[in-house]
């Protein structure tokens, strides 16, 4: 009884899980008909795709007595997931029926060393209609396209089967505005390689959008499949710029010309295609790039969307420690024209900027950038309020054009009094108490308009010789006026050696006599050599007299009113040599 | 000079292709050999690429007509950081142009020749000499050093220096890259040096003078 009750459940146990496992295992190819009925005329596909990689040699039968193949696609897919990468290729047929009826669809083979694996066989209903109707169901066979299917391609026309073409996504963009360059390559499902050059282009800046896109486009009323690769570009001068035309080389599969008779042993080889090599030629662009409107005082350079945005770490601060300002910037545009210099120097503060950090991605076709940055205050008050003012990144927004400010932005940080710093008697910190790990550790570069601005100075174009013989000129005449001084063509204005100001401030400060009379013979005997005759009597007298009160050969005293006399004396005297000085050699 | 050539050297720059940035520096420094701007960001590239004496000779030479800049001396300091060897001290090139200097010495010497006819006074007589005298030495000193010195970098990843002009001359000491040597002499394709008073030969393609 028990026997009979768990054999079948035992069985069935065993039924599912080879189901199971049937339907979870992934067959090498699998095969996929898009519609399993049809009427006569009109067309299916059948995809047939590659799970296994490294097989080489896929076959398909492209006409038998049932069908025909009409037209032929591949695509490959790469996936990863949980960290694994899985790769596929799916080969697609377009079949139309030859006939009413049932048709089985041949399994497509292909060869991975010495294994050869196979799809399985399926099975499509032809059902006869009319022709008017089978038009029309010809038309919604194509997903209600208004174009037909791609239709195969015969050898002849397989030039035009494959085009390139560039386009770009503004063809009069502002000098610095992002545009896309789009390379276009059309073609019916036939191609097998493509070898597009580098793409350098002048006058731009360019970055290359690393994901290629394929999908289906309808060009001059034809169903193309489109392979596109796409640049973002950056003028930077206005007037007229030329994309140049470019070749890329494509390797295309193309049909082989009908052989009608029943052996042909290259048909087992490869049945149905052959590789040929083809040098498309794209079309050349001419943009007519426009200058800017006339741009405002600090206008960064920046074209494009922008978003500034400037947080602070703390609002108070104790003297000596810094308070960090963090900028994050967005933007669409080149984020080499964003200036980083927000915060202007002030004697009130110190700043130390990190280094910055960009990065670029491009979505969509568009290049998006976040730069991010921080800078350390460093308040110069030992107590009290500090300012910060952020100075806002002007930019150009070619979509309004209009010059926008973003950024401005005020940071009011309180300095809280540190009892573990000092501070000078005008409240501010002492220099050398700065910490230094907080200096600058980065490369700079300068910026672009200061190469531009840069001219030589007068002082820096002057040339050493030229600087040389001025030097020399000017000693030369210096050596000139000495012998025009020594020739006695120029009076001697060297320093008066008496200095005969000095003395007549001390004649008329003295006191004594003595001081007088030591003054007088300081200046004539010391420095000046006295030739008028007259001159020489009046100071011999005057010393002699004076000598005569000095040393007491005299019995006059000398009164208040004698003293005023030789003061006068001397004063005069002095003035006589000032008016006649020669002084000794 | 051309704006569309400095912008695509930048994005170079930005994109960290800095031996393409190198290049086109070079190239536009051709035309405009001294323009320290230029010159400093050619030693930034060369920096990046890790050429520590190409970028300590660049930002030298960018010194020298930019004396006072603090990005510029950032720079050397960051370098002089890499080299992790004593570099020589200069005296003048932190503080003036050659021409500076020189255009000061002359406006003293101008003022000492005709001190008098400004005024005779002690104080303001005393004041010129003094200032004549020390235009004088500072002028001479930043002609001796920025002329008539010649300093070199080191712009291999290594040098030796040998007894004499021939590598069959032995072998003294050695430099690395982004050292900077003092040259006394140049022959065809060798220059005596001296670093840390020690004279030697080193072949010319690993130096180039500031």
């Amino acid at each position: 009884m028990l026997n009979k009750i768990v054999k079948p459940v035992f069985l069935a146990f065993l039924v599912t899980i080879f189901s199971v496992v049937s339907a979870l295992a992934i067959e090498p190819i699998t095969a996929n008909l898009e519609k399993a009925q049809i009427f006569l005329g009109e067309v299916s596909s059948v995809s047939f795709t590659l799970n296994e990689p490294g097989l080489r040699n896929f076959s398909f039968p492209r006409k038998t007595n049932d069908y025909q193949v009409v037209a032929t696609s591949s695509s490959s897919n790469i996936s990863i997931i949980n960290g694994r990468t899985t790769q596929s290729k799916t080969y697609r047929y377009v079949i139309q029926a030859l006939h009413p009826g049932k048709i089985t669809i041949p399994p497509a083979t292909a060869y991975k060393g010495q294994n050869n694996y196979s799809s399985s066989p399926l099975l499509l209903t032809v059902l006869a209609t009319k022709p008017s109707a089978q038009q029309k169901q010809l038309r919604n066979s194509a997903g209600n396209r208004r174009v037909p299917a791609p239709a195969p391609v015969p050898a002849q026309n397989i030039q035009n089967n494959v085009i390139a073409r560039m386009e770009v996504s503004n063809a009069s963009p502002y000098v610095n505005e992002q545009i896309t360059m789009r390379m276009k390559i059309y073609h019916r499902g036939n191609l097998r390689s493509l070898n597009i050059p580098p793409v350098k282009l002048d006058n731009f800046i360019q970055r290359k959008d690393d994901k290629a896109k394929e999908y289906r486009e309808v060009y001059k009323n034809r169903e193309y499949l489109v392979y596109e690769t796409d640049f973002v570009l950056f003028p930077v001068k206005a007037g007229q710029i030329k994309i140049p035309s470019y070749e890329i080389i494509a390797m295309v599969f193309q049909e082989r010309a009908f052989r009608p008779r029943a052996f042909d042993p290259f048909r087992v080889m490869n049945p149905f295609m052959m590789e040929k090599e083809l040098k498309l030629k794209s079309n050349s662009i001419t943009l007519n790039v426009r200058s800017l409107p006339p741009a405002p005082k600090g206008f960064s350079g920046y074209v494009g969307d922008l978003a500034v945005n400037h947080t602070i770490n703390k609002y108070n601060i104790k003297a000596g420690e810094a308070a960090t300002i963090s900028t994050k910037i967005y933007g669409s545009g080149n984020p080499g024209n964003v200036d980083l210099d927000f915060v202007k120097d002030s004697k009130l503060f110190t700043t130390y900027q990190d280094n910055k950090n960009t990065s670029e991605e491009i979505n969509d076709s568009r290049l998006y950038f976040e730069t991010k940055n921080s800078t350390a205050i460093f308040p110069e008050k030992a107590e009290g309020r500090v300012a910060v003012d952020l100075q806002p990144i002007i930019s150009f927004n070619p979509q309004t054009r209009k010059y926008e400010e973003h950024g401005r932005t005020k940071f009011e940080i309180t300095v809280l009094a540190n009892p573990d710093r000092e501070a000078d008697t005008n409240g501010n910190i002492a220099q050398q108490r700065k910490p230094k790990e907080a200096i600058r550790k980065e490369i700079i570069v300068f910026s672009q308009s200061q190469i531009q601005a840069y001219s030589k100075s007068l002082l820096e174009s002057l040339k050493l010789d030229t600087l040389f013989v001025l030097i020399i000129l000017v000693n030369l005449l210096f050596v000139i006026k000495l012998v025009l001084i020594q020739i006695k063509l120029l009076p001697d204005d060297r320093e008066d050696p008496a200095n005969l100001k000095e003395a007549m401030k001390s004649l008329k400060q003295a006191e004594s006599l003595e001081s007088i009379s030591t003054t007088i013979k300081e200046i004539t005997q010391k420095h000046y050599n006295i030739k008028d005759p007259n001159l020489e009597n009046d100071v011999n007298r005057f010393i002699s007299s004076t000598d005569a009160f000095n040393y007491g050969m005299t019995s006059d005293n000398i009164s208040g009113e004698k003293l005023e006399e030789f003061r006068a004396k001397a004063i005069e005297i002095i003035k006589k040599i000032k008016a006649n000085k020669e002084l000794k050699s | 000079m051309d704006e569309v050539e400095l912008n695509l050297v930048k994005d170079y720059y930005l994109q960290g292709d800095y031996s393409l940035a190198s290049q086109s520096y070079e190239g536009l420094l051709k035309n405009n050999p001294d323009n320290p701007y230029l010159l400093t960001n050619l030693g930034s590239s060369c920096f990046q690429e890790q050429e520590y004496g190409k970028a300590l000779n660049s930002f030298y030479k960018a010194k020298k007509v930019l004396p006072r800049s603090k990005t510029i001396n950032n720079n050397i300091q960051l370098v002089n950081d890499k080299v992790t060897a004593s570099q020589p001290l200069f005296f003048s090139y932190n503080f003036l142009t050659l021409n500076e200097a020189l255009i000061i010495f002359l406006v003293f010497n101008l003022i000492f020749v005709f001190k008098r006819y400004i005024s005779k006074n002690k104080l303001w007589l005393r004041f010129v000499s003094f200032a004549f005298l020390l235009s004088l030495s500072l002028g001479t000193a930043t002609y001796l050093e920025q002329k008539q010195t010649k300093f070199a970098t080191v712009n291999s990843i290594s040098a030796s220096a040998y007894s004499g002009n021939d590598e069959n001359f032995s072998q003294i000491f050695e430099l690395i890259d982004g050292q900077i040597v003092k040259v006394i002499r140049e022959d065809e394709s060798w220059m005596q040096i001296k670093h840390q008073d020690q004279l030697g030969w080193v072949k010319s393609k690993n130096l180039e003078i500031i």
